[in-house]
């Protein structure tokens, strides 16, 4: 069978994670994606300047940075004054011991977060997920971001005909590739 | 009081329209192309691994063996929470399990502001013999290990922090 292809070499990606290793393994598996090499920082603070520099497509951040956590961060992200930079998808990273986060991360406004150590097949699922199935940006004032009503449901005949099937948890970290939504992310694949 | 309108928006990222464009990777390539590139990191990945153990392993020889201060907690278990990345990425399972299992009761004795240093010496002695380069030990014993570290967390009542539910 064909599989159907993803061409993301020229998406910039903005990779802020304070451990030099695990910066390291992301890189790694984005080069094995063909994607081009990230920007990478080891701070909020950095990554700020970045992004004020650079224009970014995609941001993945580890959970608690050594100057600020995720959320505030995001959260800087997703101001008006960031213009179309604030829609960019956000991959939150958690350690294991930074569970806590996660409802933070999210309810700032990350697309998703997946817990460590992220496995190629997680990461590049996730990736085509926030960029193939479309969600709402909401800004409530007190929520900014991706929204976070979706349908966790199967299509009722279970029978994923479509990419709009999808019905993949973005807070879940759960490899897509083993869990029944894995026709809806491959059917996302297109 | 007035309630400020919510705002949607249906923004098509520059990331989505890139993923749309014709040619590209395969998944399974990209897959495979991504695994092969972490794998070229393994040797550095031991190297990391053994020093981490190297720091947690000195910094309970610095304390008194009864007591641990909270600020070496904090700092084992960023360490122990390190080596869980890596031992999981590059497949040492065991290591990964005795990881967790430190991560757990050290987290336990911080949120129930213990000090005791004797589970956390058990931990580091077994993460020794679980390390990269270390004489594999039999399932049997591995298995035993295990189970004993697993008594501790047991003894001290503490809720695993993968069954822990984020939201609280």
């Amino acid at each position: 069978m064909v599989q159907p292809r993803a061409n993301l070499k020229s998406v910039s990606t903005l990779l802020v994670d304070s451990d030099r290793f695990t910066r390291g393994l992301i890189v790694q598996m984005l080069r094995g994606f063909r994607m081009d090499a990230p920007i990478v920082c080891d701070t909020g603070a950095a990554a700020k300047s970045e992004m004020l520099q650079h224009a970014v497509d995609l941001c993945i951040m580890e959970s608690v940075l050594p100057d600020m956590g995720s959320p505030e961060l995001i959260s800087w992200i997703r101001r008006p004054e960031m213009g179309v930079t604030r829609f960019i998808p956000v991959i939150v990273l958690s350690g294991y011991t930074q569970h806590r986060i996660v409802a933070a991360a999210r309810d700032a406004g990350a697309n998703t977060v997946l817990k460590k150590p992220v496995s190629p097949q997680v990461l590049f699922d996730r990736i085509l997920w926030v960029a193939r199935v479309p969600r709402p940006f909401i800004d409530a004032g007190v929520y900014v971001g991706p929204d976070r009503r979706f349908k966790a449901e199967e299509p009722p005949d279970k029978n994923h005909k479509r990419a709009d099937d999808s019905t993949a948890d973005a807070t879940s970290d759960e490899p897509m590739a083993d869990t029944p939504t894995a026709a809806a992310a491959k059917g996302a694949f297109r | 009081m007035t309630v400020r309108p919510v705002k949607t928006f249906f923004p098509k990222t520059r990331l989505a329209e890139m993923a749309a464009q014709l040619g590209g990777i395969a998944r399974d390539e990209a897959i495979a192309g991504a695994k092969e590139s972490v794998e070229l990191l393994r040797e550095e990945g031991d190297t990391e691994i053994n020093r981490s153990i190297g720091a947690i392993e000195a910094i309970v020889a610095g304390s008194d063996r009864r007591s641990l201060q909270e600020a070496d907690m904090r700092k084992i278990l960023q360490l122990a929470d390190q080596i869980v990345t890596l031992a999981g990425t590059f497949g040492y399972t065991a290591l990964d399990k005795v990881m967790r299992s430190l991560c757990d009761v050290t987290d336990g004795l911080l949120q129930a502001r213990l000090t005791d240093a004797a589970p956390i010496i058990v931990h580091v002695q077994s993460m020794r013999l679980m390390a990269p380069g270390s004489t594999a030990l039999s399932p049997q014993q591995t298995a035993k290990v295990l189970g004993e570290l697993a008594k501790i967390l047991t003894h001290y009542n503490f809720c695993p922090l993968a069954a822990q539910n984020p939201s609280e």
